[in-house]
């Protein structure tokens, strides 16, 4: 990935078409992600990133059956995108290297940002060294990333550089930080990896735009922000504000204003139901830590149960569950349903 | 299985290949067990914690690997292997040659799936050399699966998800995690005979640490509750008979059109902590795997020699 | 079928017009060699043949570790030698040392940073308590003459930007509380033990801080810069660099390496440390240009300036010391060393990694 030497440039990765996927319960058609990636690469988007909102691979039960495979996702994709990089993201655990990763790379993915929890950095060793050795454009990932200490993150991160990661990304995956969280763990990143730092912001406390800014002020040059905020519960950091933010500080992106806007207008009108705000649900789950992509299925059960989706949050952030975990919603919604059948009776 | 010559007559002898936390906690249910006798454990540094578990108990240890076998080629009738997927390629082709039954806890699979309550039987009536206990996550959802081919003729998708505790699953797993996906998926489908399967696996960091949870999904196009209910009742009992910890948490029953079980495996604690559930389930699966053969080949008397 | 090369000229080469004779103590002598199957394994086995077969020298090598499959792959030369003993053990238990053997160079251990940050305490532990069994079991030996034990650069902890090269009374600091720090902390705690045997036991050691080398039998599976490139150039794919490039590294060739630590070995005098590494310099930048020129081929490299802060950081060793008490001088230029290794890859037709 060529980046110029000017410290002023932030390389904007787009996950509309993946994260946004958790927002449409991983809907999107092939047909969808071709008009946008049109669109996307004539507003000079850097990298535009596509697949199930868990990564390829994920499409389950689990975490939700994508309505496409993530071949048809990637051809639309890739045939869509000529300057655009075309990048996925990929969950050891879920994803494996012979049935996913490998098919990915046949079909003409240029990065490869390899994830995992934010203390289980060993896990994505294989996946690295694979990709990094077929030349691919290869990052380290680390989700949930408030569920561990500054330290920690860098630890988990300095594996990832061992093994090669040429980026290293970390996630607000629930939406859960303040600016100077940010500063902080960005901060000691940047101060001791040798590979650019990025930072993927969600907006449950409305706080997205503020806290990728915080991040670039202490040297993170690669930002993830999707077309009018598309995705997981509250969304994610919205692409066209954050842009038109830092083109004002006098930070360069190679995106163009007016590209860029369309290009969340197109999102708002073709791929969306709703345009994402910050509910109450977002609100309390990004206070209890919890997943932004378990929105969907905690106000499905809670409705089933008849219980208060914002109580199946909280209990779920006491248990500290992982993304991947969503079967626990259950558990917790049968939990809380007795007790409150408990203190009826 | 050749003829054994044991010293006191009543037990099947067993060496451990492997001196980490999975053959330590074997050592520990072996000395558990009124059919097999812990002859040695067999590491590769002997300043290693098991070895030195071992040895403080009075059990024979050795940093010689197979050599200590090949070595006494008589010291015993049966070997589990807890080392690597390599080496028990090797391991297992000079053991065959002594007639020692093998146990592989390695993702190698050289030899057929063992899960207990579905195919123990069948493999100890055929006289198999060999068999693999297919992955923590296999052991505690083929029962499952079993049950759910048991009830139905035609199961499109099986899915199984495991939890478990990051404390729990060490390096050896970590590297390995794409060859666990694969073989559970493989025994998954073989013996519920779902067109399709998949198995997740999620390493959860919460303290206090996780029990090892798993939830099996299936998408049936007509789902029999009642029958699949009655099965599963039958191979948990099974089960519960060398995995007391394992338990049904929730269901069966129908979510959002699919058919749910969600069971926790609660471990022994014999060595390894109680919430590797996941460990505690492939190896009690072992020894239950290698009472069946004792009990099997104990039965022949002294004077009818088995003719290798 | 292609013979199997012996590395003779390499090894004529880096010893020079005077070279055996610097190394006469060595005659008739059983050098034990521990992590035999690493590179500098392999290297000094590969010189000390040489020695025996162009010079006469009749060293008997005792090489152990733990699998002796990794050898035979990547060193068929090795395989068969009668001058050649290999011991299959793990270095904690490594007790089987003939009583005759008067030298011993202690290279166990991988440098590779993944396996020190993905299994930190089996790392740590293989080096302290490998260590320490060497250096017991020494105690055993008749007429012991030096062990050398290679340490690492990494106990300088990070180069100081004000400093160009790093000499070898530089004592860097590294913070102990932390798990990267665990490979560079468990090679000062060798260091350490070397210098209590010494006072303790008597045992004449010498330490060896390599730094960077290149060469033949190097696996480029670690992400260093040198693989990376060298990767890149086999797999004819683009060289990426991180950082702007003026980073600077040294790179020693193999056999100049095996040569250094030999003298260090019959020559060094008890209790010293000597750096390991090549005195020149170069920037990534030039290291990238000169591997595409040497690979033949016209290959992209790609810059990628927006790294952390810490990719800034040289790493070259000041070689002042071994200079003087060796008049070591590399044979091999970091051009030579570039281009010996990408024809050893391609010869091989498999990218060892």
């Amino acid at each position: 990935m060529q980046q110029a030497a000017d410290s002023k440039f932030i390389l904007m990765s787009d996950p509309s078409l993946r994260d946004g996927n958790h927002a449409v319960g991983h809907s999107l058609t092939p047909d969808q992600i071709a008009a946008y990636c049109r669109i996307a690469e004539n507003a000079g988007i850097p990298i535009v990133e596509v697949g199930h909102g868990n990564g390829i691979g994920a499409s389950s039960l689990q975490l939700g059956q994508a309505a496409a495979p993530d071949s048809a996702l990637l051809k639309a994709a890739r045939e869509n995108l000529k300057r655009t990089l075309l990048g996925v993201h990929v969950i050891p655990g879920f994803a494996t290297i012979d049935r996913d990763l490998k098919p990915a790379m046949d079909a003409g993915v240029d990065v490869f940002r390899i994830a995992s929890h934010c203390t289980e950095a060993d896990i994505t060793d294989r996946f690295l060294n694979f990709s990094r050795k077929q030349g691919k454009t290869t990052y380290g990932v680390l989700m949930m990333s408030h569920m561990a200490t500054p330290e920690i993150l860098l630890e988990e991160a300095r594996k990832m550089e061992a093994s090669g990661a040429e980026a290293l990304v970390i996630m607000d995956s629930s939406g859960t930080y303040l600016p100077d969280d940010v500063r902080i763990r960005i901060g000691k990143l940047v101060e001791n990896l040798s590979i650019p730092v990025g930072f993927h912001g969600h907006n449950n406390l409305s706080m997205a735009v503020a806290n990728s800014i915080a991040a670039v002020e202490v040297g993170a040059t690669i930002l993830d922000a999707s077309a009018r905020g598309f995705g997981a519960g509250a969304g994610n950091t919205q692409l066209e504000a954050l842009v038109a933010v830092l083109h004002k500080l006098g930070y360069k992106t190679g995106i163009d204003l007016y590209g860029v806007l369309d290009l969340g207008d197109y999102a708002e009108e073709n791929l969306m139901k709703v345009v994402p705000t910050v509910s109450s649900t977002s609100i309390v789950s990004g206070m209890a830590g919890v997943f932004s992509g378990f929105l969907k299925p905690v106000r499905r059960i809670a409705a089933e149960y008849k219980i208060d989706p914002r109580d199946i949050f909280f209990d779920l952030g006491k248990r500290g569950v992982v993304a991947g975990q969503e079967d626990l919603i259950l558990e917790s919604a049968e939990k809380l349903a007795k007790a409150k059948l408990a203190k009826v009776s | 299985m050749r003829s054994p010559s044991k010293k006191d007559g009543s037990r099947l002898r067993a060496v451990i290949l492997g001196s980490g936390n999975i053959g330590t906690d074997l050592m520990m249910k072996i000395l558990r067990s009124d059919l097999l006798e812990c002859v040695a454990l067999v590491g590769r540094n002997l300043s290693s914690p098991g070895l030195t578990k071992a040895a403080s108990m009075g059990i024979a240890i050795s940093t010689d690997g197979i050599g200590f076998i090949e070595k006494n080629p008589d010291c015993c009738d049966v070997v589990f292997d807890a080392t690597s997927a390599i080496s028990h390629a090797e391991n297992s082709r000079k053991l065959n040659e002594l007639g020692v039954l093998m146990i592989d806890l390695t993702p190698a699979a050289i030899g057929p799936f063992c899960v207990p309550p579905v195919n123990l039987t069948a493999h100890v009536g055929k006289g198999e050399m060999n068999v693999n206990m297919v992955t923590c996550g296999g052991q505690a959802s083929v029962p499952i699966a079993y049950a759910l081919g048991q009830a139905h003729d035609d199961i499109e998708y099986i899915e199984v998800v495991s939890s478990i505790a990051s404390r729990s699953a060490g390096p050896a797993t970590r590297r390995n995690l794409d060859e666990y996906i694969h073989t559970t998926e493989s025994a998954v489908k073989l013996y519920s005979g779902a067109r399709f399967a998949k198995a997740i696996l999620n390493l959860n960091p919460a303290v206090p640490c996780i029990n090892m949870q798993t939830t099996i999904f299936a998408k049936i196009a007509k789902p029999n509750m009642e029958k699949f209910a009655e099965c599963l009742q039958s191979v948990v009992r099974q089960v519960q008979q060398y995995v007391p910890g394992y338990e049904i948490l929730i269901g069966p029953k129908i979510d959002n059109d699919r058919v749910v079980t969600m069971l926790r495996v609660i471990g022994r604690g014999d060595y390894l902590p109680a919430y590797a559930g996941n460990l505690d389930i492939i190896n009690c699966a072992a020894i239950a795997a290698a009472e069946r053969f004792a009990r099997q080949s104990l039965q022949i008397t002294p004077s009818l020699k088995v003719v290798q | 079928m292609t013979p199997v090369e012996n590395f003779h000229d390499d090894c004529a080469r880096s010893l020079g017009p005077q070279g055996a004779a610097a190394l006469e103590a060595l005659r008739q002598g059983t050098l034990v060699i521990t992590g035999g199957s690493g590179f500098v394994g392999v290297w000094l086995s590969t010189l000390c043949a040489y020695l025996n077969d162009k010079h006469n020298f009749g060293i008997e090598l005792v090489l152990t570790a733990r699998r002796k499959a990794r050898l035979d792959d990547s060193a068929p030369h090795l395989a068969g030698r009668r001058d050649i003993r290999f011991v299959a053990a793990d270095i904690r238990q490594f007790i089987d040392i003939p009583a005759a053997a008067s030298w011993i160079i202690h290279a166990t251990g991988t440098p590779d940073n993944r396996a020190h940050v993905g299994n930190p305490m089996e790392t740590m532990d293989v080096i302290s308590a490998g260590t320490y069994r060497v250096l017991r079991t020494a105690e055993q030996c008749l007429n012991f003459r030096m062990l050398v034990n290679l340490s690492s650069a990494s106990v300088y902890g990070s180069q100081p930007a004000e400093l160009a090269t790093l000499p070898e009374d530089f004592v860097g600091r590294v913070d102990p509380a932390t798990m990267p720090s665990a490979y560079a902390e468990a090679k000062r705690y060798g260091e350490a033990l070397c210098a209590s045997a010494r006072s303790q036991s008597r045992t004449p050691v010498v330490i060896a801080r390599p730094f960077t080398f290149i060469g033949p039998f190097q696996a480029l599976d670690a992400p260093w810069a040198i693989n990376n490139f060298l990767h890149a150039a086999l797999r004819e794919q683009p060289l990426k660099i991180q950082g702007d490039g003026n980073t600077r590294r040294s790179f020693l060739y193999g056999s100049d390496a095996a040569f250094l630590l030999l003298r260090m070995l019959v020559g060094g005098t008890n209790g010293s440390v000597f750096n390991v590494g090549h005195p020149d310099a170069i920037a990534l930048n030039d290291l990238a240009a000169l591997v595409v020129r040497k690979s033949g081929l016209p290959l992209e490299i790609k810059t990628n300036t927006a790294g952390g802060r810490a990719a800034t950081a040289h790493l070259v060793p000041h070689m002042t010391r071994a200079n003087h008490a060796f008049d070591f001088k590399p044979a091999f230029s970091v051009a030579d060393s570039v281009e010996r290794t990408l024809a050893w890859h391609r010869a091989r037709g498999k990218i060892t990694a």
